[in-house]
Order: structure tokens, then C-alpha cells, then sequence
């Protein structure tokens, strides 16, 4: 391995783990372990949200695709950036101030049960997981690539990695761990664009004539239509995207580490502004990798043109500059993934250990080690499955992610927060169906199914990749079904005003002491 | 690659050196002490940046054909040649140390001379300084708010501003691959030694800033005992005493170069260097000292000429003017001389004033105990004053009854209570008087007595043929004669005797009253010189007035002794040191 590469990798790991300590010293209580006990200004959870949500998929992958399908790559990206309004506009406020610690907060705060908490937070949990083995898998091939480290020796360094930020450090780590990858590579990316620029001596027609030089595809580069054939997959997939985050649970918590709901805006707005010009400067990278190593040097060493950052980063600054973005890319790894650990944690420890197993008594010291155990727990699971996966294609888990967040937490969740009538039973057939629904479609869909190369080679019973137009109205359905034969368990007027008023403005009733 | 990293290394380990003595001198020290302002930042933007240059200059020049040229950068170079500058070390500790404004400062003075010298790159080597100064100020601001950033967070931080310069190059450079190479070449040796360079210069200043916290701490407990230490002359009753012994003490323990205390109005004391021509007596002419005076602010001089020494080579230029206030006046001047403005630090002045207000305090302390021993005794000897009026009427009554039968006596009785009322009115305004006097009173109360109890009561007085000249509190026997008869012979109406002693030893006299009475209650006895017995029926505040008029005016040894005896009645005694020399002290009241 190149010395260059290597020291830069130390470097990250170092910082972060001086973070880590920092943090641990600091993450005595409950409070500070789950939410950093509401620390961080909206601006700063801001930019860790940002680092909790742009993976290592969107920083090399949307770069890859761009440079290979040209703009329908970028529309990939849209949908990433525009369900940030959905979670603004909808549930973060609702979120932010109906909920404590985790998810299961917000639905139990108008249906209080232990079922619905445990169904919450086994949803959660398997997200979470779902989310975290295709990045660690990806991860330890991407370390693969650009390291030359054996896969299961990078697997067990991002595990261990995020397994220490979350264990040791909880919420204020893996914020500021999530803060610094947002300036690492934002900055990073922002600069490269600008080589890109300085590259095409800052004239951006000729950059337009290079790319259309570059790419096969000609004058049809900025035409739709390389990606999506099928109109119906691309809504599809937009669909899951753009709802999808809004039930997603690791972003939702990072809204509980603001004071109040003023700062959860300025989060979001922050978050949203930080993405959007994310995604403006992968277009420049992309363009930039099409332009200057043409489509030929970009799928030379890697087909999917994952390594397409790289590639440009090892053309127009030599190794230097590559190793630096690798670092770039290792970061955003660990942050994502050690988000990706506390969501499960609080789930887990949280909802199931202190409110369902202890029956909410159990002590501070008591919580603080079972949720300590917890991400050990996780963390160690996560790197056995993905050791296990090496050999296997797990990128549909990543869209299934976004499927299953979309088709069972988003439609409880809204329905939850602004549907009068809904009752407990519509959130449990809800969260089942949209679970199930998405679940099974994936499973039918041509990512498993697959004549070519699939686990169960046969021709897809679906032939959508991206179920969503299907499973998040099944979703929505099955809540809608399980309120309507159960409105005998309908709230009263009152309750649910009472409830309403708290969600919108977070005023509680008299007495009320929930 | 590798011996570009140790080159830089080389360099920056003598720029570190340098960097090393500049923090041992007091000069930089001053520099981390003083307060923000803006005159402060553009000093430290200035040593920064001009820290930045000599950086610049140490470094080396790498061709475009990647051969590397050691001189030193003194001229400008060539076209085809880049500066390898490690200014970016000095840039961040500027920005981390003084913030965004004082990095960009510090990088705009380093920025503009690599510009000067030119080469490839000068574009970028000229803007990144700069802007990492301002981008270190930043990052200081958003990571923590500890005024020196950990060693670790440098190194850390310290790993980005080479980066910067790298990107910066490539994207200012379009010349062609031939810097992709040179980048390739200098990047990682550069993110190196810059960054270990930020943690150890940052552990320098770190190291610097705790010693100067542990000095404050040092000098604060050093305040206090030289405080508690002066305790001692300060009681001293003479100014002169004070200030000699005030000066001497601080002359030793601060090891200033000169000390003097003064009053208001002139030198008492000057102990130190330039004593040949400062010296006690000098009356104070230096306008600082007499603001001093008039606003009660500690002052300090950094300037030879504030001082106003008439004499030419006086060693002294600096002082620390500080007041010492008694009562809200400033009634004297401590200055601390020093030969070298330099020397006076933060240290020295928070000691300087902590020490001032030390002293005042004690001074204050000092000056409310006598006050209020004055007061206590002025009300004492006031109330001894006061004659009973039952007293006054059996004694009148008893003259009244005696004019016809034995007019001689009551001539002699009148004689009596008129010297003994003299004695009470003069009471009043002294608060010693000679033994003799005070034999004489307790002989004017005694026949008076023995009179108005002919036959029951019979009063022995023993004392030598020459009463010694020495002084006491007055009033302080008669009490116990009339304790004696009204308490001790209350209940006994025949062959009652009381005797007065009073006997010259070796080293000292001592007076006793003795009675046959009932003796002291035995619940009474081991508090009755400790105590007022007030409200108590068979009791009073006479014996514990005279016990603490004794200890307060003559000392513990004069304490009263009381002891009841085996074959009944009771003994009070005191001791008086013979040849003792109390003057008449100022009283108040």
C-alpha cells in the first residue's frame, strides 16, 4: 500500500477517535448518550445530518453514474435532495416535539402501548441494520479498490471503527465524527471541482464539448433516458426516495439534538442547502471525469464507475490528491455507518430494554450499559453479516431500505401526526402491511430474481427493481383498512386535540404528564 | 520523497528552535499576557507573519524537473521554480492563537513576500497563506473555545491547511503535468512536517500559558504569606518601625531590585538598589506616586523618566507604585522597583495588588482591634467611675451623723470622700495611674468603710515602707475590697477582716485582698474572672472588669488569681513586673 494513502488513513482514524474521546468523557448520561442532551446548534446538526445522510453510494456512486448516463445520473440525485422537504414540511416539527429519544416516542405519545413501541422499534432496528450491511459491504469492497486491503480486514476496520465512536462517545460522537465529514467533503469536493474547472481553463462550453467528446453518448449525454427506460421505475424509485427519508430512523433522531423546533428548521434548511450544492458539485466531478479520462478510462478498472471521484482525483492531482480523496471517501463511510449503529442502539436499548423489558424503571447507569452493550451487539452482528456477504450482491438492501421506510414508518408516522381518526390497530396493520408489502416485492423483483445472475434464477414475478409504486400505497392501505374496522378504538375529539396542539406547537395540557 | 520530509524537517527543526527561545523570553510571554485589543492582534499578526517569512526563507526550491535546491530563499527565483515554505506552520498558530483577523493578517504579510519571490505558483502560495489564517481562526472558533487548542487537534487540523496549498496549486496552475509530479512529490512530506510542526509549536505555547498559570497561583499563595508574615511589623507602634520592617521582608522574599515604604508625604524606608541616593526622608516629588495618593489606584511606571531620579545612572526604571489605605485614605506607598520595564508581568502586578490590599486589610484589622480596645476600656474605666449612690449616701449620712459627736473624724471622713471622688473624676481621662495614687484611693475608701462599720469590720493594710514607681489601671484594688466586704462578709456581722497586701518581690510586687467571709460559691469561683456575672443576685461585673483592664493594659501575667481558702474567706491576688514602663498611651475618648 502507497505511504500517501496510508498516512491519510491513519489521520482519520486518529481524529476521529480523539473526537471520540473527547466524547466519551462527556457521555455519561442517558441524555448525552441518545441526543447529545440537545446540544448542538441547528447549523452544526445541520452539517452532521448531511454527514449522516450522503454515503459513500452518493458521493462515489452518483459521481459514476453521472459520468456514465450523464443526466439521468444526476435525476438519480433529485430524489435524495427533495425529501428533505417532505421530512421540513411534514414530520420534522411534529417529530422533534412529540418524541424523546427514538421514533417509538412519537407514535406511543398518542398510542401508548408496549406493542406499538416494540413494532416501532423492531422497524427501526431493521432499517437500520438493513441500511448498514450493504454499506459495510460496499465499504470494505470500496476500501478494496483503492487501498489494496483485504475486504474482510477493511470490513472489520469501518465495524470496529463505528462500533468505538458509538460505544464509547454515543450521540456526541458520532455527531461530530458526522460534522467533520461534512467539511472534509464538502470542501474536498469543492475543491476538485475547482481543479476540474481550472482544468478546462474556467471555460465552461469547452467543458460541455469535452464531456460530449468524452462520452460515447454523444449530444445525448444531457438527454434523458440512459438509466430509466421504464418511466414507471423511475417514479417508482423517486417515490421510495423522496418519502423514504422522512421515515428513515436515523435522520429522524438527529432532530432530537437541537433545543427546539426553531433550530430543527434551521437544521433542516442548513441540511437541505448543504445537499442540494452537494449534488451541483458531483455534476461538476461527473462531467468533469467524462471529460477529462473519457468513458473508457472510467470503466476500465471498475464497470460500475464507483471509482469514477478517484479516477479524476488521481488524474488532475496525481496520487496525492487521490489519497486524499479516499480519506474523503473513508470518512463519509464511518460516519454514515456509525449514524446507521446509534439509530439501532436507541431502538434497541431504549424502546425494547428500558421501556418493554424494564418497564420504563430502569436506572441511569442500568440504560447506559445496556445501550453500550447494544451497539457492541450491533456493531459485531453488522461485521459478521457483512464478512458473510462478500461474495453476495447486496445493493437491492439499499433501495429496500428506502422502500420499506417509505411503505410502513412514513405512512404511520404521517398518519399518526394528522389523521384524526387514525387508531391504534391502523398503525400495527400499517407498519405489517408496509413492512411485508415491500419486503415481498423486493424478494419477487428482479434484483432477487434474475435469470442472469439472481439468488433465484427465474424470471422476476415483478419486474420493477424499485417496488415503491406498489408498496407504499399498500402501506398506506393497510393503515387505512386496520382504522376503518377498528373505529371503535377511535379517540375522542379532545384526545386527539389534545394531542394535535402538542404535536404542532408543543404546548402540553394541563395534567397531562406523559 | 523521503529526503524532502527530512529536508522539511531539518528547516522546521531550526525554525522550531528559534521558535523554542523565543517563548522562554519575557518579551513573548508578554505577548500571550496582554489583553485583546486591536493594537495586541496587529502585533501578533505582524510577529506571525514576519515568523511566516523567515519560514519562507528557511525553506527550498524544488524545479520544475523535480531536482531540489537547498540554498536559503533570500532572492527572488526563477520562473521554472517552487518554494517549498513551511509558512503555513506559523499562519495556523497565528490563526488558532489570535483568531480569523490575526491569521489573515499574519498569512497576508507571509503571502505578499512568497509572492515577491515568485515562481511557479506564486498565485497560489501568496493566496493560501492568508486564507488559511483566516480558516484556522475559524476552525479554532467552531471545534472549541479553550483559549490554546489541544496538541492533538493541531496535528489534526494541522494535516489540512497542505492540502489546501495543494489543491490550490493544481487549480492555479494549468501549465501542464509537471506539477501533478512536483505535487506528488512535496504533498505528503509538506502535510508531514507542517502538521507535527502546528502540535509541537502549539504544545510550546500550551506549555508556556499553564506555566504562567502555575506563577499566578505561586504568587497568590506568596502574597498570602507575606501578608501573614508583615503581620507582626505592622503592630509595631512606630511608622518608622513598619516600614523598616516592611521593606526588609519584601525586599528579601519578592527579590525585587529596591523597596520603599513611604507616608504620605515622605520616604521611610528604601531598602535595595540606588539606596545610596533614595534614601528615608526624601520627600515624594514623583507625580505618579502622588496620583497615587489622590485616586488610591496602584500605578505603574514603565518609563525611566516617570520615575523623576535626579540621579543619572540610577539603576531603577521601572516601578509598581501601590497605595496602602487605612480608613479610605491612602496613608503610605509601597514601590517595588525593577531595573527593566520587561520585568514587571501580569504576575508581578496582580501580586503587587493582591499584596496592597493585603496589607490594607490588615492595617484595617489592626487599627478596629485597638480602636475597639480603646473604646472597651474607655467604658469601663467610665463605669468604675460611676460612685454607687448608695456609697455616697452612707457616707453622707455617716459624716451627717458624726459632726456632733466626734466633728474631728467627720472632718476627716469629709477629706476622704473628697479624695476619693477626685480620683473617680480624674478616672475618667487616664488609663494608668502610679500605685502610689492608687494606694492612696483604696486608703481614702477603706477609712471610709472601716468608719461606717466601726466594730464589725476591721481593714488591715500592709504594704512596704517605699511604694515602687509603677503604673496600673487605676481603680482596679478598691474594687475587690468592696467585692470583699459586700460579697465575702455579707452574712458575717462580727470580727469581719479584710486585708490588703501588697509585697515587693525579686521581679515583681504582688497585692492581694483577703477576707474571712463565706469565700467564693464554688459554681462561681472558676468563672468569675472570666465572665460578667450580670442578673445573677449575688454577683456583678466588678471583678471581671478589673481582670480584663489587667490582662488588656498589662499582659497575661497580671491576670487576676482567685482562690478560696481552707480556714474560710477567700483570697484575690494579682502581680504587677517591677520595673515595668508603661507609658501613657494615646487614648481615644
Amino acid at each position: 500500500m502507497n505511504l500517501t494513502y496510508f498516512l491519510f488513513f491513519i489521520c482519520i482514524i486518529v481524529c476521529t477517535l480523539i473526537i471520540t474521546y473527547w466524547a466519551a468523557k462527556r457521555s455519561n448520561t442517558t441524555n448525552r448518550f441518545y441526543i447529545a442532551s440537545g446540544s448542538l446548534t441547528g447549523f452544526q446538526n445541520g452539517l452532521a445530518i448531511a454527514g449522516d445522510f450522503i454515503s459513500a453510494a452518493s458521493f462515489l456512486g452518483i459521481v459514476g453514474m453521472i459520468a456514465i448516463s450523464g443526466y439521468d445520473g444526476f435525476l438519480y440525485s433529485i430524489g435524495f435532495l427533495v425529501s428533505y422537504l417532505v421530512v421540513l414540511f411534514l414530520v420534522a416539527e411534529p417529530v422533534h416535539r412529540l418524541g424523546r429519544y427514538s421514533l417509538g416516542d412519537v407514535i406511543c405519545s398518542r398510542f401508548p402501548s408496549n406493542k406499538m413501541r416494540l413494532l416501532m422499534a423492531v422497524g427501526a432496528f431493521m432499517i437500520s441494520i438493513l441500511y448498514m450491511i450493504p454499506q459495510l459491504v460496499a465499504s470494505g469492497f470500496l476500501l478494496r479498490l483503492l487501498l489494496d486491503i483485504d475486504y474482510s480486514i477493511s470490513v472489520l476496520v469501518i465495524g470496529g471503527l463505528m462500533t468505538i465512536y458509538v460505544v464509547f462517545g454515543g450521540m456526541v460522537a458520532t455527531s461530530w465524527v458526522q460534522i467533520v465529514k461534512t467539511v472534509v467533503l464538502m470542501s474536498g469536493t469543492f475543491l476538485l471541482a475547482l481543479i476540474v474547472f481550472s482544468n478546462v481553463d474556467w471555460n465552461l462550453p469547452y467543458l460541455i464539448e469535452r464531456v460530449k467528446a468524452g462520452t460515447p453518448l454523444g449530444e445525448n449525454f444531457f438527454i434523458p433516458g440512459h438509466l430509466f427506460e421504464n418511466p414507471l421505475e423511475f417514479l417508482s424509485l423517486q417515490l421510495a426516495l423522496v418519502l423514504g427519508t422522512a421515515g428513515l430512523p436515523h435522520i429522524l433522531i438527529r432532530l432530537f439534538t437541537v433545543r427546539n423546533t426553531m433550530e430543527v428548521r434551521r437544521s433542516l434548511m442548513s441540511s437541505t442547502w448543504i445537499i442540494g450544492v452537494f449534488y451541483i458539485m458531483t455534476l461538476v466531478l461527473g462531467f468533469g471525469t467524462v471529460a477529462l479520462l473519457g468513458y473508457s478510462g472510467l470503466i476500465g478498472d471498475d464497470p460500475t464507475g464507483n471509482l469514477a471521484a478517484p479516477l479524476l482525483a488521481k488524474a488532475v492531482g496525481g496520487d496525492f490528491l487521490l489519497a486524499f480523496v479516499s480519506a474523503i471517501a473513508f470518512t463519509t463511510i464511518v460516519a454514515v455507518v456509525a449514524g446507521l449503529v446509534i439509530s439501532a442502539t436507541t431502538a434497541f436499548s431504549y424502546d425494547i430494554f428500558h421501556h418493554i423489558l424494564k418497564k420504563g424503571q430502569s436506572t441511569e447507569m442500568e440504560q447506559l450499559r445496556a445501550a453500550r452493550w447494544t451497539a457492541v451487539g450491533i456493531g459485531i452482528i453488522s461485521t459478521l453479516f457483512a464478512l458473510r456477504l462478500e461474495t453476495i450482491n447486496v445493493t437491492f438492501l439499499v433501495s429496500m431500505t428506502f422502500v420499506v421506510a417509505a411503505s410502513s414508518n412514513f405512512p404511520v408516522l404521517v398518519l399518526t401526526i394528522y389523521w384524526k381518526r387514525f387508531t391504534h390497530v391502523g398503525a400495527v396493520t400499517g407498519m405489517v402491511s408496509g413492512m411485508a408489502a415491500s419486503i415481498l416485492l423486493v424478494l419477487l423483483g428482479p434484483h432477487v430474481m434474475n435469470p442472469a445472475d439472481g439468488w433465484i434464477v427465474k424470471e422476476a414475478v415483478i419486474s420493477l427493481y424499485n417496488p415503491g409504486i406498489i408498496a407504499i400505497p399498500i402501506g398506506f392501505l393497510g393503515a387505512y383498512l386496520g382504522t376503518i374496522f377498528s373505529s371503535k378504538y377511535m379517540q375522542s375529539e379532545q384526545a386527539y386535540k389534545r394531542f394535535f396542539i402538542q404535536s404542532q406547537t408543543g404546548i402540553k395540557a394541563r395534567g397531562d404528564n406523559r | 520523497m523521503r529526503d524532502l520530509t527530512i529536508i522539511l524537517f531539518e528547516r522546521l527543526g531550526l525554525l522550531l528552535v528559534v521558535a523554542f527561545v523565543m517563548t522562554r523570553t519575557p518579551g513573548f510571554k508578554s505577548l500571550l499576557y496582554r489583553e485583546y485589543s486591536v493594537k495586541m492582534s496587529l502585533l501578533h499578526a505582524v510577529v506571525f507573519g514576519f515568523f511566516g517569512v523567515a519560514s519562507t526563507v528557511t525553506g527550498i526550491i524544488i524545479t520544475d524537473d523535480t531536482s531540489i535546491i537547498r540554498t536559503f530563499v533570500l532572492l527572488p527565483v526563477e520562473d521554472n521554480q517552487l518554494i517549498v515554505s513551511s509558512s503555513l506552520v506559523a499562519i495556523v498558530i497565528a490563526g488558532l492563537l489570535g483568531g480569523p483577523i490575526v491569521g489573515f493578517g499574519a498569512g497576508l504579510i507571509a503571502g505578499s513576500h512568497l509572492m515577491f519571490v515568485g515562481g511557479i505558483g506564486w498565485l497560489a502560495n501568496g493566496l493560501v497563506n492568508p486564507l488559511t489564517g483566516w480558516l484556522a481562526g475559524m476552525t479554532a472558533r467552531f471545534f472549541s473555545n479553550e483559549r490554546v487548542i489541544s496538541p492533538l487537534k493541531a496535528l489534526f487540523i494541522g494535516v489540512f491547511p497542505p492540502v489546501l496549498q495543494m489543491q490550490l496549486l493544481l487549480i492555479l496552475y494549468t501549465g501542464g503535468d509537471g506539477l501533478v509530479t512536483i505535487v506528488d512529490q512535496i504533498g505528503l512530506p509538506l502535510v508531514l512536517s507542517n502538521s507535527i510542526a502546528i502540535a509541537i509549536f502549539t504544545a510550546m505555547i500550551g506549555i508556556v500559558l499553564k506555566e504562567q498559570e502555575n506563577e499566578a497561583a505561586l504568587a497568590t499563595k506568596q502574597a498570602l504569606t507575606i501578608a501573614e508574615e508583615a503581620l507582626p511589623y505592622l503592630k509595631k507602634d512606630s511608622n518608622q518601625e513598619v516600614a523598616n520592617g516592611l521593606a526588609n521582608l519584601l525586599y528579601e522574599r519578592l527579590k525585587l531590585a529596591a523597596v520603599s515604604v513611604t507616608n504620605q508625604l515622605e520616604v521611610l524606608a528604601h531598602i535595595g538598589l540606588g539606596d545610596k541616593h533614595h534614601q528615608a526622608g526624601d520627600r515624594i516629588t514623583i507625580p505618579l506616586a502622588l496620583e497615587t495618593i489622590h485616586t488610591k489606584k496602584i500605578q505603574v511606571a514603565y518609563l525611566k523618566s516617570d520615575l523623576h531620579c535626579q540621579h543619572e545612572n540610577c539603576p531603577l526604571e521601572a516601578a509598581i507604585i501601590i497605595p496602602i489605605t487605612e480608613a479610605n485614605d491612602v496613608t503610605g506607598l509601597i514601590t517595588f522597583y525593577f531595573r527593566k520595564a520587561q520585568h514587571i508581568s501580569p504576575v508581578e502586578l496582580m501580586m503587587a495588588e493582591g499584596l496592597g490590599q493585603f496589607i490594607s486589610n490588615q492595617l484595617n484589622v489592626l487599627t478596629t482591634e485597638k480602636l475597639q480596645d480603646h473604646i472597651r476600656d474607655a467604658e469601663l474605666r467610665n463605669l468604675q467611675a460611676q460612685i454607687n449612690p448608695h456609697f455616697l449616701f452612707n457616707t453622707l449620712q455617716l459624716i451627717a451623723s458624726l459632726f456632733r459627736e466626734d466633728p474631728k473624724n467627720a472632718r476627716h471622713l469629709t477629706l476622704q470622700l473628697a479624695s476619693y471622688m477626685r480620683f473617680n473624676l480624674r478616672l475618667v481621662s487616664k488609663s494608668l495611674v502610679e500605685l502610689e495614687k492608687e494606694y492612696e484611693h483604696v486608703e481614702a475608701y477603706t477609712s471610709i468603710i472601716q468608719e461606717r462599720f466601726r466594730g464589725r469590720l476591721q481593714i488591715v493594710m500592709n504594704k512596704p515602707e517605699k511604694l515602687p514607681r509603677i503604673l496600673l489601671p487605676p481603680s482596679t484594688i478598691q474594687p475587690l475590697v468592696e467585692n470583699a466586704i459586700q460579697h465575702g462578709l455579707k452574712d458575717v456581722t462580727d470580727k469581719g477582716k479584710v486585708e490588703i497586701k501588697i509585697e515587693t518581690q525579686a521581679e515583681d510586687i504582688s497585692i492581694s485582698v483577703r477576707d474571712n467571709g463565706c469565700g467564693f460559691p464554688k459554681h462561681i469561683l472558676p468563672i468569675v474572672s472570666h465572665k460578667p456575672l450580670v442578673g445573677t443576685p449575688n454577683g456583678g461585673t466588678g471583678i471581671y472588669n478589673v481582670n480584663q483592664r489587667l490582662v488588656r493594659l498589662i499582659g497575661e501575667s497580671a491576670r487576676l488569681q482567685i482562690c478560696n481558702i481552707s480556714s474560710g474567706g477567700s483570697e484575690v491576688k494579682f502581680t504587677l513586673p517591677v520595673p515595668n514602663e508603661f507609658v501613657e498611651k494615646q487614648v481615644i475618648g
